[in-house]
């Protein structure tokens, strides 16, 4: 799949009505039956068996057994299903280190780089895979391949069920012609309804549809719109840490301090230490909280989302100074916290060409003092301010905020 | 239900923990497939489950690794519907 030198290998492996296969090879004497995952008012999910006589998921149980009179409604069970996904997902390194879980049963992969050894055929490494699923869980998965995340969704839905699809860049142009917009994954059933409304029906509409009037109608969502209806899809395969995973610190301060500029000085070790722990994990993020509680108890908090990723400490505690300048109070502050989210690997990440040196040097200073113990080597303006280091070198993590 | 049996074991290097028979009621169950495992984490200590059939039966038995303990969860003998 090489059409052009630039072209990467996504691919899309999406478990083929998955809590409902996990409830039939639990239970064999439910296999090859309509079955419904969920509870008395709601299915959540239901086997292909059921899908036949038209149930689908959201659908009413009452509806569903109208629909289905011998439809076999089972309680849902998370935990077996999230324990099965970790197991699936565990498979997933042996394929290529650039992985990304968009969901409890789906899981993108970029194999440009490994498809090598398997024999240039992305079409072998999922077979394998499927295999590999198949045999330790009994569950089929579906494949998508193509040159994007957009268009690896596609492939996997029209490969469903059980089967692999891979859409080349030579042919994308004339599938998605004639293609529904809706099948497009992130076009739902009231942006459909808009669209068929502007007499858009088939993707090829869309994409001739003049950008300026989508981008009116929609905002910048509109110009995405347009690219989406002409296969192009920009975003990277990259391994998302789940939104509520921080690193943080945070200090209480015996008897409390008045002065802010002696805040600084702990915001900025804090800082540091964040920064720290974020590039021993091999990741960058880009949301920066603070934490600021009074002796009143009053709690301040604030955070700021950056259009870029950041690991240093530096830079950290450049975002925490302009979010403590918002805090007031006129109390004595007992507490100081610092975290980092909106965590990515660093390994995706594009720098800015002039921060590279700030970062290698920040690696070289990691290294160091990971080998001869912290703080052998420190910055010279921490120095400057005089932080004391050993008063505070025993700060505490946040528990709920551990990596 | 959650009743303590005694389970009979093989501890293999690459598959793990394998059970082979269990004991409910005074009655001896020889396992004949294991259908599905899974783990359930509550708090510090992880359960794993095992969904086992005798040939006949189908039984979810559990290992609870903190207190090192093995329990019948539940007992299938084939149903039309469940409805929570």
């Amino acid at each position: 799949m090489k059409e052009t030198k630039r072209d990467r290998i996504i691919m899309l492996v999406d478990m083929d009505a998955f809590f409902a296969s996990c409830e039939q090879q639990e239970k064999p004497f439910l296999r090859g039956k309509p079955i419904a995952v969920g509870g008395k008012n709601i299915v959540a999910a239901c086997s292909y068996e059921a899908k036949a006589y038209g149930v689908k998921s959201g659908m009413s149980t009452y509806e569903a057994l109208e629909k289905c009179p011998s439809l076999i409604v089972v309680p849902g069970d998370m935990e077996k299903y999230a324990s099965t996904s970790r197991e699936i997902m565990k498979m997933l390194p042996d394929y290529t280190s650039e992985i990304e879980v968009f969901s409890v049963d789906e899981a993108f992969l970029d194999i440009t780089e490994t498809v090598k050894f398997w024999k240039n055929d992305p079409f072998n490494l999922a077979k394998d895979l499927r295999k590999r699923i198949k045999g330790r869980f009994g569950l089929n998965a579906s494949v998508g391949i193509s040159y994007n995340k957009l268009m690896a969704k596609l492939a996997s839905s029209l490969a469903k069920p059980n089967g692999i699809k891979m859409i080349r860049r030579n042919n994308a142009k004339n599938l998605l012609e004639n293609l529904p917009v809706e099948k497009l994954s992130g076009i739902g059933r009231k942006l459909k309804k808009e669209l068929n409304a502007l007499g858009i029906v088939t993707c090829g509409e869309l994409a001739r549809f003049p950008v300026t009037i989508l981008k009116k109608l929609f905002g910048q969502y509109g110009l995405l719109l347009h690219y989406m209806a002409m296969g192009e899809d920009n975003g990277v395969v990259e391994e998302v840490v789940p939104k509520n995973r921080a690193v943080g610190h945070s200090k209480t301060i015996p008897g409390g301090i008045e002065d802010r500029n002696t805040a600084l000085i702990y915001l900025f070790r804090l800082s540091e230490m964040v920064g720290r722990r974020v590039r021993k994990a091999g990741m960058i993020g880009k949301t920066v909280s603070i934490t600021v509680r009074y002796e009143d108890f009053f709690t301040f908090t604030k955070q700021m989302t950056l259009s870029y990723y950041i690991e240093s400490g530096e830079e950290i505690y450049r975002v925490v100074k302009e979010l403590f300048m918002e805090a007031g109070g006129e109390h004595k502050i007992r507490l100081l916290g610092v975290s980092l989210s909106g965590l990515v690997k660093a390994s995706r990440q594009i720098r800015i060409k002039e921060n590279e040196k700030a970062i290698r040097l920040d690696r070289a200073v990691d290294a160091i003092n990971d080998r001869y113990g912290e703080d052998t080597v420190k910055r010279a303006s921490f120095e400057l301010i005089r932080v004391p280091v050993r008063s505070i070198s025993n700060f505490e993590k946040h528990p709920d905020l551990e990596l | 239900m959650r009743k303590e049996i005694r389970v009979g074991v093989i501890c293999d290097p690459r598959k793990g923990v394998i059970p082979v028979w269990f004991v409910f009621m005074g009655e001896k169950y020889k396992i004949k497939d294991i259908t599905y495992r899974w783990v359930v984490r509550k708090g510090v200590n992880y359960t794993d489950h095992y969904s086992v059939s005798d040939g006949e039966n189908q039984f979810e038995i559990v290992y609870d690794r903190l207190n090192a303990k093995w329990m019948i969860e539940n007992i299938y003998n084939g149903y039309d519907s469940i409805i929570p």
